[in-house]
């Protein structure tokens, strides 16, 4: 009889712990193929050919698992030069098509620019950012420091000047 | 309740055969136990006084750094508005080129200063900067600090190597080994005695029951804060560590993956294509066109702080550059308590967060494991922390000590003074298979008994003047 009770009370002890256990595991959620929660990824797009004066395409495809992320509660581009800090004009960029966010903008000045879009949507933002370059100079410039940064030395971060 | 009794009147009680029997097995029992405790003892109490030591010093750390290096740690004058972080450190790395800056912890404490480790000429150095004028106030070589040296006594007997380190460890598993034998020799034989137990009995200085008493009441009122300190250490430890680490995974009661801004850290994967751009022109004697897009930068440093603070992460914090092309920034807090943890990586070219683990998410051993270690550290209630890591330190020291006393006051000339091996060797082996439990438990104790076994076997067991000093 004292053993039957005993042996109740082994196996509910078990049960309690398994249970407290399971009821207590680490909190992960489904990861993607690089073995990450679900987060935003970004596809920054600015034109290949590039004349001064003449109105071109900036724009950035957001995804988020693979789906597009749509309706963003802020998309705008930043464009700076490089040279001059003061030069930064900030674009409020339309949802072209689903999850793409374009601006159209024109420089008129030779130059090493850096444009970075930024778009936020709930508690999620990412500010992806691109130099490029309008005129030989700045081309040779811009190939140099393309050259520097991916000569594997590490370079602090150099893109926020603002 | 307990009341003091003497010891004569509970002895007159007439035992009969049965529980003679009985009482022969019990003191067989209690031979033996003893006999484990007094040569892990006579082993381990050097090591353990090391690390009482050591431990005691480096608990004060923040008090002892804080006056030493005051003037690199505290700023005299407080400023108006801080410095971004972008223009702290390159201030910093203008006025003293070549540094290569990994990380920056941003503080909350408006007297505070910001911590920069870089790496200078090769060696790793801590630079404290004002965060108001970007102004440098000092750098340290962090392996070399005051408290550095304690620390390595603490884990690695100053000598340093793995050798030291699991050394370490075995002393700390038969600390435990110790301190439950040693509370198994202390239990109250009879409800009354307070005295022996819970008090000294301190009438006969000098006397072996002075000395025992002086060994065996502190033991027991520090057991319980000794025994949580070195539960909170092991998770650390080289071979038992792992094994802790493998257990909170099986069971997944775990971090999740990620959680730690050191170790294995995530990839940023969010830009579409190669983060480097061809720029064929540039290698091969092609037409320069008139325009070229580079690749995609890194954010800059104040936008990963806006990104930390736009995810409730509250400084302090620490935020660790990537390291190569493919790397993350790692913001990571730094809250003495465990509760306020949080680890996110984030995409260095997108700032997308990758993986964001906040002490909630953790699994409760994961939970278990950091409160043990913030408590080994002193740190999980603050100065009354400290004083109880303290009094264990001070208190293990005495016991070990006083146990050293008692010992020599027994030891006869030419023998080591060992208590006798029970006469059941139905007890000896029932307390070795136990032992062997605990050497299961913990690895580096199992093969220590094996070690120590097979030296008896073979050596201890065939010299005569050997067997004769070991009363084997």
């Amino acid at each position: 009889m004292n053993i039957t009770i005993h042996r109740i009370y082994l196996w509910a002890g078990a049960l309690l712990l398994v249970t407290f256990l399971c009821s207590c595991t680490a909190t992960a959620s489904d990861v993607d193929e690089s073995g990450l929660p679900p987060h935003l990824s970004v596809n920054l797009k600015l034109p290949e050919q590039l004349e001064a004066d003449i109105p071109s395409i900036f724009s950035v495809e957001v995804t988020k698992s693979g789906k597009p992320l749509e309706d963003a509660d802020q998309a705008e581009f930043v464009i700076w030069s490089e040279d001059d800090d003061s030069s930064t004009v900030t674009i409020h960029a339309e949802e072209s098509s689903p999850g793409i966010y374009s601006v159209t903008y024109s420089i008129s000045e030779e130059g090493l620019y850096v444009v970075q879009s930024r778009i936020r949507s709930a508690n999620e933002q990412v500010m992806p950012a691109k130099r490029f370059a309008l005129g030989t100079q700045a081309i040779e410039r811009l190939a140099f420091l393309e050259s520097a940064q991916h000569s594997g030395a590490t370079l602090p971060a150099d893109g926020g000047h603002h | 309740m307990m009341s003091a009794l003497p010891d004569e009147e509970l002895n007159k009680k007439q035992p009969d055969s049965k529980s003679r029997a009985s009482v022969g097995m019990r003191q067989a029992i209690y031979q033996s136990v003893w006999r484990w405790h007094f040569y892990a003892g006579i082993i381990f109490a050097p090591f353990l006084i090391i690390l009482a030591f050591s431990g005691s010093v480096y608990l004060f750390k923040p008090q002892i750094e804080g006056y030493l290096y005051k003037d690199m740690l505290t700023l005299r004058e407080v400023g108006t508005t801080k410095m971004t972080p972008e223009s702290i450190i390159e201030k910093t790395i203008k006025a003293y080129p070549d540094t290569a800056v990994s990380s920056i912890t941003l503080e909350d404490n408006p007297k505070s200063s910001y911590k920069v480790s870089a790496s200078r000429n090769g060696s790793s150095t801590i630079m404290y900067i004002n965060p108001y004028t970007g102004n440098v106030l000092g750098m340290m070589n962090s392996d070399k600090t005051f408290t550095a040296f304690f620390k390595k006594m603490h884990s690695e007997l100053v000598i340093g190597g793995t050798l030291a380190n699991r050394l370490v460890e075995l002393a700390a598993c038969w600390a435990i080994i110790m301190l439950l034998t040693g509370l198994f020799l202390w239990w109250p034989r009879n409800k009354a005695a307070i005295w022996g137990t819970v008090l000294p009995r301190l009438s006969k200085p000098g006397s072996r029951l002075f000395w025992r008493d002086l060994h065996a009441v502190p033991a027991f009122w520090i057991s319980l804060v000794l025994l949580n300190i070195i539960a909170g250490g092991l998770p650390w430890s080289g071979i038992l560590g792992v094994q802790i680490d493998k257990l909170a995974n099986s069971t997944n009661t775990n971090t999740p993956p990620f959680a730690y801004s050191f170790g294995a850290k995530p990839e940023s994967v969010t830009v579409a294509k190669d983060i480097a751009e061809d720029l064929p022109w540039a290698a091969e004697n092609l037409p320069v066109p008139a325009s070229a897009v580079g690749g995609y930068i890194p954010i800059s440093i104040n936008d990963i702080v806006a990104i930390a603070d736009q995810n409730d992460v509250l400084k302090p914090y620490t935020i660790t550059m990537p390291m190569e092309e493919t790397g993350v920034f790692t913001v990571s807090t730094a809250h003495d308590k465990p509760g306020k943890n949080a680890t996110l990586h984030m995409d260095q070219y997108s700032g997308a967060v990758l993986t964001d683990v906040r002490f909630s998410d953790y699994g409760i051993m994961a939970k278990a494991i950091s409160y043990g270690i913030t408590f080994h550290e002193g740190k999980l209630f603050g100065f009354t922390n400290q004083l109880l890591g303290l009094i264990a330190c001070i208190g293990l020291i005495l016991v070990a000590v006083s146990s050293y006393v008692m010992w020599r006051k027994r030891k006869p000339d030419g023998k080591l003074g060992a208590p006798a091996k029970p006469k059941s060797s139905k007890v000896t082996i029932g307390v070795l298979i136990i032992m062997l439990v605990c050497g299961a438990l913990m690895p580096l104790v199992g093969l220590s008994i094996l070690v120590v076994l097979v030296l008896d076997l073979f050596i201890l067991r065939r010299i005569k003047s050997l067997r004769h000093w070991f009363s084997v």
